[in-house]
C-alpha cells in the first residue's frame, strides 16, 4: 500500500494544507507548499496572516445599498455626494467594481449581484441581489442601468433577465459594448478596453 | 504509443472555473462520448481560445493528452448558435438540454447518435422562432434521449403484458416505463392519465425524425401534457429533479 502524505505529515500541518486546498485556484501541491512555507516562517508572520484573516472577516460587511464589500455601511461610493445617482452600474462581483473604478470613466453608483444566473449550477434570479436591485429602482432616481455582467453566456442571460424586469419600469437599460472578448472575465480586462466598452454601451 | 494530439467534434455542455484563469469543460463527442477536459487561461481577456469555447457551441477541438485531463489546444467553431444565446427563453431551454444530456450519460461511453441528436436539437432551438415549436423540439429531445440511453418508453406495446396498444390506452406508468393497456391498469399503481392526442403525439415523435416533429402543429396545451409525462419518465430514470427546470419554469411563468 502506498503511503500518502497524510500518514507522515503531522496532523496540524495536514489540517492547514486541507484548508488551503479549499481556496479557489489552489491545488494540493500549492497548498502543501504554502503550509510548509508558513511552518518554517517566523511565528510573527504566521500570526500577522491569521490576524489579517480574522480582522477581514470581523470588520467587513456588505453595503446595505449596493452590496459591495465595505468596512463602513454605506460604503465610500454610496456615501460620496459627488457620484451621479442617475446612473447605476450592475456587476457580478466586488472585483468588477475595482476594475471599473480603475478606468476613471464612471461616476455613477454600483449594484453588486454576487454572481450570475447559471441554471445548471442551481443559481437562479432569487439567489442573486436582484430583488434588492428592483427595490432600489423603486426609490432611487435612477435613469439608466448599465449592465456590466461578464461577456459570457451566464452574463448575457443575467443581462437579458434584468432587461426584461427593468425596462417595464421606464428605466433605460444599457449593456457594455462588445469590445470585451467573449468568454472572458471582466476582472481581467485592462482599463483602456473596459473604459472603451463603457463609453460604447448600447441600449438593450 | 498513442498520438499526443487528437481532434474531435464536440458540443460544450458544461463549464466551471478552476484555478486562476482556467476552466473545466464537459464536452460531448461522437466517438468518445462525454469527457471532462481542461482549458487553460481562457478567463483572461488575452485568451484566443475563450470565445471559441463558450457553452453550447458545436466545435472541432484539438486536444493534447494529459496525465489526468486532456487539454484543449485549438477550437474551430462549426456552429455558434448566435440567436440561441441572445434570447432568454432559448438560453433556458439550451441549459435544460445540456443538463439532461449530462445527467443521463456516463463519462466516456460513445454514442454518436446522441451527439447528432443533441447537435440537431440545439440547431433547431436556435432556428425555431416560437416557444410552441421549440417545445415540440424539447419533447422530441426528451423522448429520443430516453430511447438512446436504453430507456425507450413503451408507447406501442403495453409496458406490462407487451400486447399491442390500441387507442383505448389512456394510462402511463412511470414505474413500468410506458403506457399500460386496459387489462393491466389495475395491476400497476401510480399511473398517470394520458389523453389520446398526447398518446398519438408521443408515438409520432418516437417513430419520426426531427423534421417530422417540426412538421407538426402542436398546441401549447398538448406540448405541455406530453412534457409532463416525459418529465415524470425522466425523473424515474434520474431519480432526481434537474436544476435547470426551475429557471425554465420561472420564465414560462
Ligand atoms: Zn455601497
Ligand atoms: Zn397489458
Amino acid at each position: 500500500m502506498a503511503i500518502g502524505y497524510e500518514h507522515v505529515t503531522a496532523e496540524p500541518v495536514a489540517r492547514l494544507i486541507d484548508e488551503f486546498n479549499r481556496l479557489p485556484g489552489i491545488g494540493p501541491k500549492s497548498a502543501s507548499r504554502l503550509a510548509f512555507y508558513l511552518l518554517r516562517a517566523k511565528p510573527e508572520q504566521a500570526q500577522r496572516l491569521a490576524a489579517a484573516i480574522i480582522e477581514m472577516k470581523e470588520k467587513t460587511v456588505l453595503c446595505s445599498r449596493c452590496f459591495n464589500i465595505t468596512v463602513e455601511d454605506p460604503c465610500v461610493i454610496c456615501r460620496n455626494p459627488g457620484r451621479q445617482v442617475q446612473q447605476l452600474c450592475v456587476v457580478e462581483e466586488p472585483l468588477d467594481v475595482v476594475a471599473l473604478e480603475r478606468t476613471g470613466e464612471y461616476k455613477g453608483l454600483y449594484h453588486v449581484l454576487h454572481g450570475a444566473i447559471s441554471p445548471v449550477e442551481g443559481i437562479n434570479p432569487e439567489d442573486l441581489k436582484i430583488r434588492e436591485l428592483m427595490d432600489r429602482l423603486k426609490v432611487e432616481p435612477v435613469e439608466e442601468v448599465i449592465i456590466s455582467t461578464n461577456p459570457n453566456l451566464e452574463g448575457d442571460a443575467t443581462a437579458a433577465y434584468l432587461a426584461r424586469e427593468i425596462i417595464p419600469l421606464g428605466v433605460r437599460v444599457t449593456r457594455l459594448a462588445r469590445g470585451l472578448p467573449m468568454g472572458s472575465d471582466l476582472e481581467y480586462a485592462d482599463e483602456v478596453t473596459l473604459g472603451r466598452a463603457l463609453q460604447g454601451r448600447r441600449d438593450m | 504509443m498513442r498520438d499526443r494530439l487528437y481532434s474531435t467534434p464536440a458540443l460544450i455542455i458544461r463549464r466551471s472555473d478552476v484555478g486562476e484563469a482556467d476552466r473545466l469543460l464537459t464536452i460531448y463527442t461522437p466517438q468518445l462520448g462525454k469527457l471532462t477536459v481542461a482549458a487553460r487561461g481562457v478567463r483572461k481577456t488575452s485568451s484566443k481560445l475563450a470565445g471559441h469555447l463558450e457553452l453550447f457551441v458545436h466545435t472541432q477541438l484539438q486536444l493534447a493528452r494529459g496525465r489526468s485531463l486532456d487539454v484543449v489546444t485549438e477550437s474551430r467553431v462549426s456552429d455558434h448558435f448566435a440567436t440561441l444565446r441572445s434570447d432568454l427563453d432559448r438560453i433556458s431551454v439550451a441549459y435544460y438540454v445540456a443538463e439532461l444530456l449530462d445527467k443521463m450519460t456516463p463519462e466516456q461511453s460513445d454514442n454518436s447518435a446522441l451527439f447528432r441528436l443533441t447537435r440537431d436539437v440545439l440547431a433547431a432551438i436556435d432556428r425555431e422562432s416560437t416557444t410552441a415549436r421549440r417545445d415540440v423540439v424539447l419533447r422530441f429531445f426528451e423522448l429520443h434521449l430516453l430511447s438512446l440511453s436504453g430507456y425507450r418508453p413503451h408507447f406501442f406495446h403495453c409496458a406490462v403484458c407487451e400486447r399491442e396498444l390500441d387507442q383505448s390506452a389512456d394510462r402511463f406508468s412511470p414505474a413500468a416505463g410506458g403506457v399500460v393497456c386496459a387489462n393491466c391498469v389495475a395491476r400497476v399503481t401510480g399511473t398517470l392519465p394520458l389523453s389520446l392526442s398526447a398518446f398519438k403525439l408521443l408515438r409520432y415523435l418516437l417513430r419520426g425524425g426531427i423534421d417530422d416533429a417540426l412538421a407538426l402543429n402542436v398546441s401549447p396545451e398538448l406540448a405541455q401534457e406530453a412534457g409532463f409525462i416525459l418529465r415524470v419518465a425522466l425523473k424515474q430514470v434520474l431519480e432526481r429533479e434537474l436544476k435547470s427546470v426551475e429557471f425554465l419554469n420561472l420564465l414560462r411563468g
